[in-house]
């Protein structure tokens, strides 16, 4: 295919796929707008038989009803995008035709009719338990036997899947015909369940459009059994299972069903005392037959000082319970027996008794559990509509709780477990061993120096990995964080302000200018040859460099401790005087404390780059990835928000959002790669690296270096500015942007820029994934493309929420814009920076899949989620990876805190 | 002397908000200053982009261009629809045709399924009283920032055997979930995403439910409806933005979902793997395939990106509205 053809074909086949989803869409929007109003109209009805319909909220409501994008072309638009994806690929290939017969669409019906039945299923049993207590009230007979059917047909069905009773030897059970129904579920069955579960839904409505219409009421509740059993018949049908097969597997069920629905029909006919009597008479006999198919080898061995103490234990701690909650003494002691008769029967004893002793034993668990629902009066009308309310909220969350416990709450409880286990190989016998061995897997994480690994901390070596204190950044940091502090000083002069914590800031920075002035002084003595840490490192291994910070470190140091000194010796001749005035106030508030905040961040960087280990680089990514996303999307969102073309510029910014991990991965993985020397770069970045690099080489570096002094200039000038209107923050930022860019300048002079090397032809290139030991940076540099969009998007939501009278009455006061933002709506937004900077944290925290793609945890990349999945999945460390499992949940429980207060606190 | 100084601060006070009052070169430099924000932005716009520019760009160039010059040295000459015929039909290529395919089998179950259980339980957080319902929201609201992580390999277990509780002090196993042959299968992928979406949906839709005015849910109630018809006719209707919002968000969550799917499936494969690890497993292989990688990428992030930008407005309603989700 020629280039013009494969454009032509593609810009066509978009243009028509277009043009073919618009119609469909606008055809959708039609259809759907009838539906819409149909449904407002309905709504709407509701509202006026409940006398509601006049208010102007409602009316407001009825407005968004109608005319909201959301509900009426939103579905348009979904249809118009199928419509056109579908028409792309139909124009694109021709391929539809083969599609609709390939393994593919086959995928797509399972996968559709798979969804249709889980939602028809779910539907058909919550509409059936509302339908079902919903009679509580109406018709309490009805009530009482399907309440009884149901507990029959699960109880015994449980009975039977769990292989503990046995009507014929070797058949099938129930859990065989569940697991032939999830692999091999087939059409017929779906659709049975399907059209029943519509039939059922659709009756269910419209029976409760009219609500007092019994007869249809009636209709309604004969479908959904009908249905039940229909799609039951439909089970054993599609599975072409013979049908006296399906009749065994089903007996057990049913059998319960029937005998425990006929108890539930008599016992809400009878009153006492009746009622108790035929309620035991009656467990006992289902007892009794329970006991007869009792499989063989759970028939209890009747030992009877063991379950006669057991249940006289449990029918006291059953009187206990009830006397305290204040309930009926009797029902409390027959609850109580009949737990503390099963344990004592079936648990405490051992098996392979006589079928005469099984049967007693469930003879008597029977009586007993028939007498309990025999207990008590009948239900009065009051208490019957009780129960019908009090039910609603547990069938409403009933769904929710038991995807959430098993899916969630239940995992992690066993997660907790199993990280106290080991799996073992046992000699002589097959297969593996789960063993406790208490806290063994955590000892394994905290004290393996692949997770903490803090050696290199005063290597000052030619390692690759610098030391602490002889980093760059650490120098850097520091330097500005010595800076700010002595403008501090200078602000708490004039202000008489102290910043809140001074007392512990001034001796901790002071204690460690002069650690790192030790450190470098160590370094000036030991080595005489440069590192090789590129170009930023080499600078501040030459000596002069070295010597002057020696020297400012030094003098900070003793400066900072002497301030600490006289402060504390003021504190104590006034008596620890609050009021009072420190002779050394530092004022943090004021420009000067960013450039404090951004050396502190750089020190930090250089505390994480030099100590490794898969927890330290959690730690890392957490701190720079957080800060710098949250940081950054606050900025963006700040000069988004006067911007031209806004919703452009944070709609690009926020793109990254709705791309995965693994994509973003990818993305950035062609931004990074480095081609050997001498063959072209690909890679955007070491393309430009070296572009710079020949630049630098050329007979024009001087241009280059020349311009670079002219933006050096206007910072020195945006300095000045600062420094004529007392700002400390245009001071610091002007002078802390002019420096770097001086120094590139002088680099781009020196012809060194741009990866030059020694030699010519040498070239260094970024191995940015590689590089130790700023390579994570780089990575975390994927998951800040990702994120600041997020903080952004929130940051530019809570900026609008600010309120514009408070911004407008600042400006006629005079305030800049920076002024504005400080001042005024920084602090509005504090909440949301709490939101963003917790929902960051949980993120960073799970960070996997990039790590994953990028290294695979190589490179002493490793971080907590992907050392968990390589010893959980790889290598087959059920205990190690529970634990680092465990680590991880422990870790994000102060953000469960902070978001439950949070919680409380908006009420 | 008060005059004076009234005057001098008019004339600073305007100074600081128009700088057009100064003259000369600090007058034009803070001009020129003052333009800076809206450059920064279009800056950090241009550098947002670039990745992602590049890699479509690639996309639709052979191996030979691609490793020859950067992306924006690309001739009209180069561009062909190779990589993409190559990763979509190539099972050694990834096989995206069936990824595809296997991404919409977990995506929509996961997206689908979830409303519906979280619109039941919101509603009853929302509007029903009953016994335990603040303590039990503070319990769903502290699984928010919960990792899946903590839940994987319990889930792995259950779906590769069952579940299975000893009860204490006897030798007596008894079945809590029989064996249902989920593993490796989409299901299990789906059916995973299910308890890790439902937190963060019961919590959206709850916000969003118990903003509705009160006075509809006390008349009804007079009226005779019980909370079933509220719900069915009242609140599901006025909720369907909040539904829409809840829906795209969970989308894109699972479409572009690593972990589970690895989890569930492995990584290497089984025909049932989504995008996302097909493409993973891809990059193993970066030397041979780099330049597929390009078009797979973009076939995988396709569907996202037309959600998002189709369908925006309602990923940032969801996002605002629900900002603490783990």
């Amino acid at each position: 295919m020629s280039v013009l053809e494969t454009i032509g074909r593609f810009v066509v086949t978009l243009l028509l796929a277009g043009v073919f989803g618009l119609v469909v869409r606008t055809f959708a929007q039609r259809f759907v707008g009838v539906q819409d109003s149909s449904l407002a109209q309905s709504v709407r009805e509701v509202r006026s038989r409940v006398g509601l319909g006049g208010t102007e909220a409602l009316a407001e409501r009825d407005a968004t009803l109608d005319l909201d994008y959301g509900t009426r072309n939103l579905v348009a638009d979904g249809i118009g995008i199928v419509a056109t994806v579908f028409g792309f690929f139909y124009l694109l290939g021709g391929r539809t035709s083969s599609f609709l017969n390939s393994p593919e669409s086959s995928k797509f019906a399972s996968t559709l009719w798979a969804v249709i039945l889980a939602v028809t299923v779910s539907a058909v049993l919550f509409v059936g338990t509302n339908i079902l207590f919903n009679q509580a009230s109406k018709n309490y007979t009805l009530f009482k036997t399907l309440i009884g059917a149901v507990i029959g047909f699960v109880t015994f069905g449980l009975l039977d899947g769990n292989r503990l009773i046995q009507w014929v030897q070797g058949r099938e059970t129930v859990a065989d015909g569940l697991h032939g129904l999830v692999n091999n579920g087939s059409f017929t069955l779906l659709i049975f369940s399907v059209l029943i579960g519509a039939v059922i839904f659709a009756f269910y409505g419209y029976s409760y459009g009219t609500p007092r219409d019994e007869p249809r009421r009636y209709a309604t509740i004969a479908a959904a059994v009908g249905g039940t059993m229909g799609a039951l018949w439909g089970l054993f049908y599609a599975e072409r299972i013979p049908v006296d097969t399906a009749i065994t597997i089903i007996w057990t069920p049913l059998l319960g069903a029937i005998l425990v629905g006929a108890l539930g029909f008599a016992l809400s006919k009878l009153n006492q005392p009746v009622r108790l009597a035929v309620g035991a008479a009656a467990g006992a006999g289902i007892g009794a037959i329970l006991g007869g198919f009792l499989f063989r080898s759970v028939t209890p061995r009747m030992e009877v000082p063991k379950f006669l103490i057991a249940t006289a234990l449990l029918a006291a701690v059953g009187v206990g319970i009830n006397y305290i909650r204040g309930k009926n003494l009797i029902t409390g002691a027959i609850s109580g027996a009949l737990i503390g008769w099963i344990i004592g029967a079936f648990v405490l004893t051992g098996v392979g008794g006589p079928r005469s002793e099984a049967i007693g034993a469930c003879l008597v668990a029977g009586a007993l559990a028939g007498a309990r629902f025999g207990a008590g009066e009948l239900p009065t009308q009051t208490q019957r509509t009780n129960i019908e309310n009090r039910s609603r909220g547990p069938i409403f969350l009933a769904p929710a709780m038991f995807f959430l416990s098993v899916g969630l709450v239940i995992p992690l409880i066993r997660t907790f477990y199993l990280s106290f286990t080991d799996t073992v190989r046992r000699e002589g016998v097959r297969g593996r061993f789960t063993e406790f061995v208490g806290l063994e897997n955590y000892d394994r994480i905290f004290s393996n120096p692949s997770s903490f690994d803090i050696g290199d901390w005063t290597n000052f070596e030619n390692g690759t990995i610098p030391s602490l204190f002889t980093s760059a950044p650490f120098a850097l940091g520091l330097t500005m964080v010595l800076v700010a502090a002595g403008m501090a000083f200078l602000a708490g002069r004039r202000s008489g302000a102290s910043a809140s914590g001074s007392s512990l800031l001034v001796p901790g920075l002071g204690i460690f200018a002069l650690l790192a002035a030790l450190f470098q002084f160590r370094l000036i003595r030991s080595s005489g040859s440069e590192s090789a840490q590129g170009d930023i490192v080499d600078a501040v291994s030459t000596p002069l460099w070295r010597y002057a910070y020696l020297l400012l470190f030094l003098a900070a140091g003793l400066g900072l401790l002497y301030a600490a000194f006289t402060n504390m010796a003021f504190a104590g001749k006034s008596g620890g005087a609050a009021t009072a005035a420190k002779p050394f106030s530092f004022d943090l508030a004021g420009g000067h404390g960013g450039v404090f905040a951004f050396g502190l961040f750089l020190a930090i960087t250089a505390f994480f780059a030099s100590f490794r280990g898969t927890i330290f680089n959690s730690l890392w990514w957490v701190f720079t990835v957080t800060i710098v996303s949250t940081v950054l999307g606050l900025g963006i969102a700040a000069l988004a928000d006067r911007a031209s073309l806004e919703n452009v510029a944070k709609s690009i910014i926020f793109m990254p959002l709705a791309i995965s991990f693994v994509g973003a991965a990818i993305i950035w993985r062609f931004m990074f790669i480095a081609r050997p020397d001498g063959r072209p770069q690909t890679g955007v970045l070491n393309y430009l690296w070296l572009k710079v690099g020949d630049f630098a080489m050329s007979d024009w570096n001087w241009l280059g270096a020349l311009a670079l002094l002219g933006v050096v200039a206007g910072f020195l000038m945006i300095s000045y500015a600062g420094y004529t209107r007392a700002n400390s923050g245009m001071v610091g930022g002007g002078i802390a942007m002019a420096l770097p860019i001086l120094w590139l300048a002088w680099r781009l002079f020196d012809g060194r820029l741009g990866g030059v090397g020694a030699t010519a032809g040498d070239r260094t290139l970024f191995f940015f994934s590689t590089d130790l030991p700023y390579n994570q940076l780089w990575l975390m540099l994927i998951l800040i493309w990702i994120q600041t969009g997020f903080a952004m998007v929130i940051f530019s939501a809570a900026i609008k929420a600010v309120p514009s009278e408070f911004i407008e009455a600042a400006r006629v006061d005079g305030a800049t814009d920076s002024n504005i933002f400080w001042r005024i709506i920084v602090p509005q937004i504090i909440p949301t920076i709490g939101v963003v900077t917790t929902t960051l944290i949980v993120t960073v925290l799970k960070v996997f899949d990039i790590v994953r793609v990028m290294t695979n945890g190589n490179f002493e990349s490793q971080v907590i989620a992907n050392e968990m999945f390589v010893q959980a999945f790889s290598n087959r460390e059920v205990g190690l990876g529970s634990a680092l499992a465990i680590v991880l949940f422990i870790s994000v429980v102060p953000v469960v805190f902070v978001n439950v207060r949070r919680l409380q606190h908006e009420g | 002397m008060a005059t004076i100084d009234v005057a001098r601060d008019q004339e600073r006070m305007q100074a600081l908000t128009d700088g057009s009052t100064r003259t000369g070169l600090v007058s034009t430099v803070y001009k020129f200053l003052s333009g800076i924000p809206s450059w920064i932005l279009w800056i950090i716009v241009i550098l947002w982009t670039t990745p992602t520019l590049s890699l479509f760009v690639n996309s639709f160039r052979g191996r030979e261009d691609q490793r020859s010059s950067v992306f924006w040295r690309t001739t009209p000459d180069q561009l062909t629809m190779d990589n993409y015929s190559t990763v979509w039909n190539s099972q050694a290529a990834g096989g995206l045709k069936e990824g595809f395919v296997n991404s919409f089998a977990i995506a929509i179950p996961a997206t689908i399924i979830p409303i519906a259980i979280a619109a039941f339980a919101a509603y009853a957080f929302a509007w029903i009283d009953f016994k335990g319902r603040e303590l039990m929201f503070i319990g769903l609201v502290s699984l928010l920032a919960i990792p899946n992580q903590v839940a994987l390999l319990p889930l792995l277990q259950t779906y590769a055997g069952g579940a299975h509780q000893t009860i204490p002090f006897t030798d007596k196993t008894i079945t809590l979930i029989p064996d249902l042959g989920l593993q490796g299968t989409s299901n299990a992928v789906w059916l995973s995403h299910i308890g890790f979406a439902l937190p963060f949906a019961v919590f959206l839709l709850h916000n969003y439910m118990k903003s509705l005015p009160k006075d509809i849910f006390e008349s009804a109630r007079i009226d005779g409806a019980d909370h079933f018809t509220i719900f069915w006719r009242l609140v599901l209707p006025l909720s369907i933005p909040v539904l829409a919002a809840f829906a795209i968000f969970q989308f894109l969550w699972t479409w572009n979902d690593y972990l589970i799917a690895t989890t569930m499936l492995g990584a290497g494969g089984g025909g049932s793997t989504p995008l996302t690890v097909r493409i993973a497993a891809l990059v193993g292989e970066f030397g041979r395939n780099e330049h597929l990688l390009t078009a797979g990428a973009f076939v995988m992030s396709a569907v996202p990106l037309m959600v998002f930008f189709a369908l925006q407005k309602y990923f940032v309603k969801g996002l605002l509205a629900g900002s603490v989700k783990g």
